[in-house]
């Protein structure tokens, strides 16, 4: 049944002579009106194109469904366990909400081995191999299920005495712990959740904390735990360990750089700090309430890197003979050659910038001017931010 | 040995090279935009293709084709009377090789005439007439009794004979 009444091809009718209508006639003028449209057949990509979109649609489709069904399984899990169980970083990681890899915003994904409090933000491809995965927003609602099998109450800071110490500077990069101790019988989780403020109130835009990773370059322990939940007695304590890898200085940064005394760790602190560049580093005990800080300092900004938490000597910190090269030399993380012990401010601006792609992500970010990770501001993903200028 | 999926595509890959000219047609019919027809025809395409699993026969395959053109340039003019627009943007090469064949059919009388007609005359006098379906055919893909189409067929020529005097 094909459009079988031919005619004259391509001829425009005139009213007079299709007044005289009938079925056989209408039928044939209307092949003839429309007989030059696509005359020149199917277009050769047409049916790859219609593939391909019809393809694309599926897929949207098959994760829509997929979502609706982890949206359902979470009304259910909520409305089965109450409180006791947070969804909502499983829900984030696997339905993908939070991230949008093509702004430039991080990408969340849930960490293996996370007891559901924590959720790592992974950065955007343009940052591959440059920084490890950073600590991203938590939600602090909820107790965490790994808290809940332990059987006893979450430290809280009146059970946790607690102080961030900086311990060495290896090659321009400070390293550090965190020590606590319980004078309570109470349980702690991992991923450890820190905090860094400035006096500028600019720490959210110039600091990203990061997991720590083997690859990272950091000297850091490789903490074998992500998300460790331990059970403390009193008088028990628990350690994490961290690196303070301040950033190089972009160009256009480099009067900040010279007001700051370059890429200066605390414990060689220059002269002439500025608001700024002057850092407060502490750990948040049970996401809210900081330590004791350790002081640090950063020309224009800094990344920290943080092992989980564990068991008090598990780990040796890293020492001062050791000196493989933290970062790559396009990281934020500085190269030795920028050691403030060997480099003079003036020649401490290197030419190239630091980059910056999730810039853009400090902009709803609480205003508290603090870089935070755990579950005490959901803004703290915009500390994720790389560096960027402070001057 | 062939798959099933093998020989649907097939089957799509012939309807498209045989009947992609026809369907473009029959949507340059029904809708008053002409821009459309190509993004409309492709939509269709690529329904037909999400559903092959479905549709293993050719003749179903051009009605479900034929059924979700007229679906689809019917609503794209309701959509364009809201000031919508159905696809975000048409096809740039097919539009651009169509040009001249779209704007002779701007100028004809009877297509003109037929743009006057209800959307339901308009509808039936194409398919039974342009598709050559028969009125059980047509009475099919637009949901209709034989006896409405039969009314409708009758009531639109009557009606296209009388735009065509009048112009």
């Amino acid at each position: 049944m094909g459009e079988g009444h031919g005619g004259r091809s391509g001829a425009s009718h005139d009213s007079s002579e299709l007044r005289g209508l009938d079925p056989e006639e209408l039928a044939a003028a209307l092949q003839r009106s429309v007989a030059a449209i696509g005359a020149d057949g199917p277009p050769r990509v047409g049916l790859a194109r219609i593939r391909r979109r019809a393809k694309a649609r599926q897929r949207r489709r098959t994760v829509m469904a997929s979502s609706a069904g982890v949206l359902m399984l979470a009304v259910v899990v909520g409305s089965v366990t109450g409180s006791k169980f947070d969804i909502v970083p499983v829900l984030t990681g696997v339905v993908g909400l939070g991230g949008n890899s093509t702004s430039g915003a991080p990408t969340a994904t849930p960490h293996a081995g996370s007891s559901g409090q924590v959720r790592t933000v992974r950065p955007p491809a343009a940052m591959a191999g440059k920084k490890g995965p950073a600590i991203g927003p938590v939600t602090a609602s909820a107790t965490p299920s790994a808290l809940a099998s332990a059987g006893v109450p979450q430290c809280t800071a009146a059970d946790l005495t607690a102080k961030a110490t900086v311990d060495t500077v290896i090659n321009g990069v400070s390293y550090g712990h965190v020590d606590a101790v319980a004078s309570a019988t109470c349980a702690v989780a991992g991923p450890p959740m820190l905090q860094v403020e400035n006096l500028a109130g600019t720490a959210v835009r110039s600091v990203v904390i990061l997991e720590h990773e083997s690859t990272d370059g950091s000297q850091l322990p490789a903490v074998a735990t992500w998300g460790a939940v331990l059970k403390l007695q009193a008088g028990q304590g628990f350690t994490l360990q961290f690196a303070w890898a301040p950033d190089e200085c972009s160009a256009a940064a480099t009067g900040s750089a010279a007001a700051g005394g370059s890429a200066s760790p605390s414990l060689s602190a220059p002269a002439n700090q500025s608001p700024e560049s002057t850092y407060s580093l502490s750990y948040l005990v049970s996401g809210t309430t900081p330590t004791v800080p350790a002081d640090l300092q950063a020309a224009c900004g800094a990344t920290v890197y943080v092992t989980d938490i564990y068991r008090p000597g598990a780990y040796a910190p890293p020492v001062a003979t050791a000196s493989p090269t933290p970062q790559a030399s396009t990281s934020s993380a500085p190269a030795p050659t920028q050691a403030p012990t060997t480099q003079s401010p003036a020649s401490s601006s290197p030419t190239t910038a630091s980059p910056s792609p999730a810039a853009t992500g400090s902009a709803t970010s609480t205003g508290s001017g603090s870089a935070t990770t755990g579950p005490a501001t959901q803004g703290a993903a915009n500390a994720t931010a790389v560096p960027s200028s402070t001057s | 040995m062939a798959t099933d999926v093998d020989v649907t595509t097939d089957l799509l890959t012939e309807t498209y090279q045989r009947h992609y000219s026809s369907l473009l047609r029959l949507a340059a019919l029904l809708l008053d935009d002409v821009a459309s027809c190509e993004d409309v025809v492709q939509e269709a395409f690529i329904r037909v293709h999400a559903a092959r699993a479905r549709v293993r026969e050719a003749d179903k395959l051009l009605a479900y084709l034929r059924q979700t053109v007229v679906n689809l340039s019917r609503s794209t003019l309701r959509r364009r009377l809201l000031g919508l627009k159905l696809l975000p943007k048409p096809m740039p090469d097919a539009a651009s090789a169509e040009e001249g064949a779209y704007a002779a059919l701007e100028k004809d009388a009877l297509i003109q005439a037929l743009r006057g007609l209800q959307r339901r005359q308009r509808e039936v006098l194409v398919l039974r007439y342009f598709s050559d379906m028969t009125e059980a055919q047509v009475a099919a893909a637009l949901g209709l009794s034989i006896g409405s189409v039969k009314a409708y067929g009758s009531r639109g020529i009557d009606a296209l004979r009388v735009r065509l005097e009048g112009q």
